[in-house]
């Protein structure tokens, strides 16, 4: 379809801003977490144990992933959103090392010598999978229980008092983005023909959130902005070299100085869409 | 029996180390509901600055822990100036976040220092050692554990019997309170930070005195075990910190000597879990508060 590079650079994009996606699930319902780097690699290690050892094509074998993701979160969610803030993170990055640790001692799927044999990937696959992943995201903020999900985010003993059940939408919401971003590892881990434990570890769990930080956390398309471009930013600054993580940190940090809330917020939505339409 | 008791020793040792990183990010914590992600990689930092001190005099373990802290109670201003001072507290991801770019600062700027090679630290005291009953003590060990107990000591004089440890329990209770009560809260946060960065500092030369080698990647899982340490204690309680991390330093150890080394992280995340499932407020939590 393109060329070789932009196809490599579209789908680094592409599932950048799935495993983004799925964090905003969670984001959306007033809730954090620290392990999504466990869900990509719950995602990537079913979907890849699917192609490599029983010969299954890839988009169901990732949807599996998808859903074995889910599984888990909605298990993990159970227990752990009944914490606030400050538990709440230390429970998910528990678990996030908890998974990647397990992996690394389970000999069926390499351990810490990693595993391989995966076939690649192709842009259309995966830009259909972000699309499909967008317009759910897009009908979420439109159902009532996307607006369940803000009443909750904005203030749970309000939304509990409404008649809204808080606990089911939570632990919903939670397991559905970790089954976005478990379809992401999937695809990352056929991208990459190779995936070992630590790639998943506290890494992955802190560039997913700043992907969703940096784009904003009011609204999806903020994860979209946020995972596309600093995707890009490595190529575009290349010039930076060692240094490059060194300009990642000052920006994460003057980000936060003067805009709190990520680049993009409902206000900058609005007028965007003031702009486009007329 | 005697491998068990000398097992057990080395836990406590290392374990140790992890307390006084637990103690000084759970007064971060506890004090201002900030997960700090710069925390390890202060202590990272500041083992290079004691190792270069080290070098620098010829030896002297003293001036390098010296050393490590002065430069930990630096970053810890840093800090408190680039990701708490002038970051919004409306969103309360935003100063957490801000850590994380500091911690990334902080580790490319060290592994452009001074490279990303493991570099040997050397043990002025060599081999010297006692030997109590079963158990090797080198005289390492005896500085190791004797900046800790000081430190720890140290600590609870403060949080206890002084003026400024009694400004930062109110601002930890309730800020603004706290401030109608005449207390100055931004100097009693500027404060915690700086002594959050003076236990950095000591366990970052500390733990590079047990390991004798340093690398600019050791921040995080440091960390980790930190964290891990705290949590097991009780979030933001100073005395289940202290308890944690040693507890932490054990498991480790044991793990180690009898499964494999792959199963030390497995058995000290699994414990995490276990006390959180179980137990949420920690092991000597009084009682979980709602932290929103």
């Amino acid at each position: 379809m393109f060329s070789v590079f932009a196809d490599s650079v579209l789908i680094g994009i592409g599932i950048n801003m799935l495993l983004a996606l799925g964090l905003y699930f969670t984001l959306a319902t007033g809730q954090f977490s620290v392990g999504h780097g466990g869900f990509m690699a719950i995602g990537a290690y079913a979907a890849s144990i699917l192609t490599v050892n029983f010969g299954w094509p890839l988009v169901p074998a990732v949807l599996c992933g998808g859903v074995a993701a889910f599984a888990i979160g909605v298990l993990i969610g159970l227990p752990v959103l009944r914490f606030s803030h400050l538990y709440l993170a230390m429970a998910t990055f528990g678990f996030g090392e908890i998974v990647r640790a397990a992996f690394s001692v389970v000999d069926y799927v390499g351990g810490v010598g990693g595993m391989r044999g995966m076939m690649g990937t192709t842009a259309p696959i995966v830009l259909g999978l972000v699309l499909a992943a967008v317009a759910f995201s897009w009908l979420h903020s439109r159902s009532r229980w996307g607006l369940a999900c803000d009443a909750i985010r904005q203030d749970e003993d309000a939304a509990a008092a409404m008649g809204i059940d808080v606990r089911l939408n939570k632990v919903l919401a939670f397991g559905v983005g970790a089954a976005i971003t478990g379809v992401g590892g999937g695809l990352y881990a056929h991208h990459f023909y190779f995936i070992e434990p630590t790639t998943f570890g506290l890494h992955m769990s802190v560039a997913i959130i700043l992907f969703v930080i940096f784009g904003g956390i009011e609204t999806f398309w903020g994860a979209m902005l946020g995972a596309a471009v600093l995707s890009l930013l490595p190529d575009l600054f290349r010039f930076l070299k060692d240094w490059y993580l060194f300009m990642y940190g000052l920006l994460f940090v003057l980000l936060m100085i003067f805009r709190p809330q990520g680049v993009l917020d409902r206000a900058a939505l609005r007028a965007l869409r003031k702009k486009l339409w007329r | 029996m005697d491998l068990l008791l000398q097992q057990l020793y080395n836990g406590v040792l290392i374990g140790s180390t992890y307390a006084l990183v637990a103690l000084g990010f759970t007064l971060v914590l506890g004090t201002l509901d900030l997960l700090n992600f710069a925390h390890g990689e202060t202590i990272m930092l500041s083992a290079y600055a004691g190792l270069v001190a080290l070098l620098a005099s010829g030896g002297s373990v003293l001036l390098a822990i010296a050393m490590a802290i002065a430069v930990g109670a630096l970053l810890g201003l840093i800090v408190y100036f680039g990701s708490f001072r002038f970051v919004s507290k409306k969103y309360w991801t935003a100063p957490a976040l801000s850590t994380v770019g500091i911690a990334l600062i902080l580790q490319t700027g060290a592994a452009r220092l001074w490279g990303t090679d493991q570099r040997a630290v050397p043990d002025p005291l060599g081999d010297a050692h006692l030997q109590l009953g079963p158990i090797m003590v080198g005289l390492s060990h005896l500085v190791i554990l004797g900046v800790t107990l000081a430190l720890m000591a140290g600590l609870h004089v403060l949080l206890r019997h002084t003026r400024l440890g009694k400004a930062m329990r109110a601002v930890a209770e309730n800020h603004v309170t706290a401030a109608l009560l005449g207390v100055p809260v931004e100097r009693t946060i500027a404060f915690t930070f700086l002594i959050s960065g003076v236990l950095a500092g000591a366990a970052g030369s500390l733990t590079a005195l047990v390991y004798h080698t340093i690398t600019p990647f050791i921040g995080l899982n440091i960390l980790l075990k930190g964290m891990t340490g705290m949590v097991i204690g009780g979030l933001g309680n100073v005395y289940g910190a202290m308890f944690g991390g040693v507890l932490v330093g054990v498991l480790e150890v044991l793990a180690v000597s009898y499964l494999s080394s792959s199963y030390q992280d497995v058995l000290v995340f699994a414990a995490l879990i276990a006390v959180l499932m179980f137990k949420p407020a920690g092991l000597f939590g009084v009682q979980v508060r709602d932290r929103a």
